[in-house]
């Protein structure tokens, strides 16, 4: 007989959409702007394969702004893994169609974040993008053992937003295995789209 | 002997090569609740724990402070990429001796130096 527990793994399974890192980066490619959606990630080598090939194809084919909010990994790391990958990060960088900061700093700094979200949409626009993907690893809130506030905080976010911007939220497997069996549902019931990659 | 841990499996590969070259033996997990696992079994085998700050499923704060409890007189050497954030370290860890700072990335020569010190 299948125990509680395996039965409710089973119906989180369900709310979430399982791909492999191409199949992913296509559905997010594919992702309209005011999109919110939650990619659970398995280890730093998949997201890194997962967040150069659509940072890539965003910024160098889809004229978009990319905020990238790493925390397993330095905003240097983020810095050298886009750059073997074939893009200019300093370009970008100077040019603010590429911003990468810190977790711990994005959503425990001194800023409002989306008050620092939505002046960098109208900034994109201003410039003549055509909106920014924002790729944000929540890492900072289980590391701080805050997941009741992540929790919080996400549910606070709109479904869609109302601006030119794609909220990608990241969880590592091993944080998104630490919510409850209740906030799982939630967190994934609250974003448009819920993805989880499998390792390649 | 050594426990390393550290998320990224290519670090934790190479501190391990590193410190076997220099002729310890060393276990390395890169999940740090089957690091905490392997410690409690042993806990007199480990001379010396090097942990990683930012890993998920429990950061090296937590992690060094439930090494501590099973073993008071364990060392312990914290390495990061990031800066250590003063207020939530003391917060984790208020009476808590940690032995040692690594900076990453770190020389195997700065590695050396440390182990030296304390071992």
């Amino acid at each position: 007989m299948m125990s509680n527990i395996s039965l409710m793994d089973c119906v989180i399974q369900d709310l979430l959409e399982n791909h492999y890192v191409n199949e992913a980066v296509n559905q997010i490619i594919q992702a309209e702007y005011c999109s919110h959606y939650l990619i659970v990630y398995p280890d730093l080598t998949t997201l890194r394969e997962m967040y150069s090939k659509y940072i890539q194809k965003q910024i160098n084919e889809n004229n978009e702004t990319i905020l990238i909010n790493p925390f397993y990994e330095t905003t240097d790391s983020v810095r050298q893994i886009l750059s073997k990958n074939g893009i200019d990060v300093s370009k970008y960088e100077k040019e603010k169609g590429l911003v990468i900061i810190d977790s711990l700093q994005e959503y425990f700094g001194s800023q409002p974040d989306m008050l620092f979200k939505r002046n960098l949409v109208n900034y994109a626009k201003q410039t003549g993008k055509n909106g920014i993907s924002i790729i944000g690893d929540i890492g900072a809130y289980p590391h701080k053992s805050k997941h009741n506030d992540l929790v919080d905080y996400e549910l606070s976010l709109p479904t869609e937003f109302d601006v030119d911007m794609k909220g990608f939220c990241l969880y590592h497997q091993k944080d998104f295995n630490k919510f409850s069996d209740k906030q799982k549902q939630e967190l994934i019931k609250h974003h448009g789209k819920a993805l989880k990659i499998e390792s390649s | 002997m050594l426990l390393v841990v550290d998320d990224d499996c290519d670090i934790a590969s190479l501190i391990k090569m590193d410190i076997e070259n220099m002729g310890f033996s060393v276990s390395s997990f890169t999940d740090p609740l089957l690091a905490l696992e392997e410690f409690r079994k042993k806990p007199s085998d480990y001379e010396l724990v090097i942990s990683d700050v930012r890993m998920p499923n429990m950061n090296g704060y937590e992690f060094v402070k439930q090494v501590k409890k099973i073993n008071p007189k364990i060392n312990v050497i914290l390495m990061t990429a990031f800066e250590i954030e003063d207020k939530e370290f003391h917060s984790i860890l208020p009476s808590i001796k940690i032995d040692g700072f690594l900076q990453k990335p770190f020389s195997m020569s700065k590695l050396n130096d440390v182990l030296k010190e304390i071992m």
